[in-house]
């Protein structure tokens, strides 16, 4: 009697393994159809049009512009215009590399705009200032102070 | 996605395929596995040497990673893989044989075969997409690329906006390898299909251990639910569509763990784990840990069959040479890279280590079950899981069961001591604890393939003496290798 009870417990539990396996079923399928349909649409698309269709037009000409700027093998400092959690620094960092960094700090600390800039390393003549969701905006460093005024001044 | 972009992508995996077709044919252990599991131990055996290698010689030698000593590495096994071939091609072939598919088998490669695809698919038409790509994997690969070395100076010197700066280099190198081969262009992603391409061979390295301890049947379930599984294949954060490390980790870890849990262990099986291991120890931070971890694993595993077999020793001493240097590499590497990721000072704290380990346990538990519940990751997995397991614990009655369980337990330990020192755990927990639950997921899988062994063989209504004379069967098994 016993045996039978255990006997019918772990076929019960391979049933159940094997709607666990259909349940998954649907979501595996929608997940893979999405992306081969996708694939099959983008035939011809470089990767170059790709970025554009993936980070945003705006955003890729923003970025292209600070890499006509700022040579391959030159450096910039990276002001953060979000939240750290945001994460936007890193994203540019990505795109702009091999370019090195240095970071600058972040817009929403600044009280003292000269005082700041003042602060800021010495090195690399652009400052490039990354924001989440919005192109990256570049400034000459000389120009840093009058920009920090136009920009703090509307916050 | 054009066809010259797709052309380099997939040239991109060759790269590491064919020398590790090499290797497989240079090491009879690896050689002897049947065709899907040779597979893909061949392709982490490439992608172990070509990168591992590479790494090597740039940080020891100062050899420049561009296409010459590229090649050069790739092709070096390639010959010795010929040369191999062409002196034993009169002999009898020593190869497990292959079995005709059943029906349901087909089903299951299928299944297997469009979610690979769909991965494809997306690393040949999306850039870099993941958080962790743009913070350390790709970007630490174009600085390398760009100053051709892995000392790059953006990580030892000091000033630069880097993040991990210490974490190993071995897929970066291997995307390297991929951009510089391809000649690619700067926005050019053909390194993707090389992180799509660890999804089958997860699932092959999943197939090939579980028929080995489970049988066919057993092998194909398990097969099936990880393929299945949302996560591993598709989730942005750590699944073969990104560049994270964690799915490479999974399985050169697991991979290697796999191997050394052969029956009867062969010296070149032994070689070929340590080689995965090595590769395990370069690809993330975790890999330095798990990779000595397995490695002990195995080495308990095949000490308590002493008696049976007193030659393992060599296996072993020939999986710990490459492991040895793979560490001794990491540790120089890093003795050049100068600390600075000042926001660990902001998220860590050993202080709350004790009794944190005990007290913060329950609220580590309930968040890491949030995640695992979400059913767009994993579906009703994790509901099923322990459950089968439960169910099947006959089947978890064999000798590598201690070792698995181990090894599973491993990655999601160094997770617990993680969350515990962690000063935002809530956070850290949502973000990480997923990629943990992946570098485990072979040996956790295999665990699951036991049971349901266990649990087809009851319910094909075997009697118990049948049942006794297939367990026993299976115990005398030793793999083709």
């Amino acid at each position: 009697m016993l045996s039978r009870a255990g006997a019918l417990f772990r076929v019960s539990i391979l049933a159940l393994f094997a709607v666990a396996l259909l349940v998954a079923t649907p979501q595996a399928w929608r997940n893979a159809r999405v992306r081969i349909v996708q694939a099959a649409s983008r035939l011809g698309e470089d990767s170059r049009q790709a970025r554009r269709r993936a980070l945003g037009a705006a955003w890729v000409d923003a970025e292209e512009e600070i890499r006509r700027a700022v040579p391959p093998d030159g450096e910039y400092l990276l002001v953060d215009g979000g939240a750290e959690r945001q994460g936007a620094t890193l994203f540019l960092r990505y795109q702009l590399a091999p370019r090195r960094a240095r970071f600058a700090g972040r817009l929403s600390e600044v009280v003292e705009s000269p005082r700041w800039v003042a602060s800021l390393p010495a090195g690399p003549r652009w400052v490039v200032v990354a924001y989440p969701g919005r192109p990256p905006v570049l400034v000459d460093r000389s120009a840093l102070p009058r920009w920090l005024k136009g920009k703090l001044g509307r916050r | 996605m054009v066809a010259a972009e797709a052309l380099a992508g997939l040239a991109g995996v060759a790269l590491f395929a064919v020398p590790g077709a090499g290797l497989a044919e240079i090491l009879p252990a690896v050689r002897a596995l049947r065709p899907g599991r040779h597979l893909a131990y061949a392709w982490l055996l490439g992608v172990a040497w070509t990168a591992g290698m590479l790494y090597a010689l740039s940080h020891l030698l100062a050899v420049p990673l561009r296409p010459p000593a590229i090649l050069a590495v790739a092709g070096a096994p390639v010959a010795a893989g010929v040369v191999s071939w062409l002196r034993r091609r009169h002999l009898r072939s020593l190869a497990a044989p292959v079995h005709a598919l059943r029906l349901w088998e087909w089903a299951v490669v299928a299944v297997c075969a469009v979610i690979s695809l769909a991965v494809l698919c997306e690393a040949l038409t999306q850039p870099v997409l993941d958080w962790d790509g743009w913070m350390t994997w790709a970007a630490q690969a174009r600085y390398v690329r760009h100053e051709g070395t892995v000392d790059a100076s953006v990580l030892t010197r000091k000033g630069w906006y880097i993040t991990h700066p210490w974490y190993p280099l071995l897929l970066p190198v291997a995307q390297v390898a991929v951009l510089e081969t391809t000649r690619a262009d700067w926005d050019d992603p053909a390194f993707r299909p090389l992180y799509a391409a660890f999804f089958p061979v997860w699932l092959l390295v999943v197939y090939g251990g579980a028929r080995e301890l489970a049988g066919r049947a057993a092998a194909g379930w398990t097969t099936l639910a990880a393929a299945l599984l949302p996560c591993p294949a598709f989730e942005l954060s750590g699944g073969a569509i990104s560049a994270y490390s964690d799915l490479p980790l999974a399985c050169f870890y697991g991979g290697g763990l796999a191997l050394l849990l052969a029956p009867r262990l062969r010296p070149s099986a032994g070689l070929a784990a340590g080689i995965l291991l090595a590769a395990a120890a370069l690809a993330k931070a975790e890999g330095a840990a798990l990779a000595p971890a397995a490695f002990v694993f195995a080495g308990l595993y095949s000490f308590s069959r002493w008696r049976r077999c007193r030659r393992h020793w060599r296996p072993l001493a020939l999986a710990a040479l490459p492991l040895v240097l793979a560490l001794v590499l990491l540790f120089s590497w890093r003795a050049g890279i100068p600390e600075r990721f000042e926001s660990y000072e902001k998220i860590v704290s050993w202080s709350l280590l004790w009794p944190g380990l005990l007290t913060r346990a329950p609220r580590i538990a309930a968040r890491a079950g949030v995640e695992m519940k979400s059913f767009t990751e994993w579906g009703i997995f994790w509901w099923t899981v322990p459950l089968v397991l439960a169910a099947g614990w006959r089947g978890l009655r064999r000798r590598a069961t201690l070792p698995l369980l181990l090894a599973a337990a491993a990655p999601l330990g160094i997770a617990w001591i993680s969350y515990t020192i962690s000063l935002t755990p809530e956070f850290i927990i949502r973000t990480s604890w997923n990629r943990f639950l992946v570098q485990a997921s072979v040996p956790l899988l295999l665990l699951l393939s036991l049971a349901l062994a266990s649990l087809l063989r009851g319910a094909a209504g075997l009697s118990p003496a049948r049942a006794r004379l297939a367990r026993s069967r299976l115990r005398g098994r030793s793999t083709p290798a």
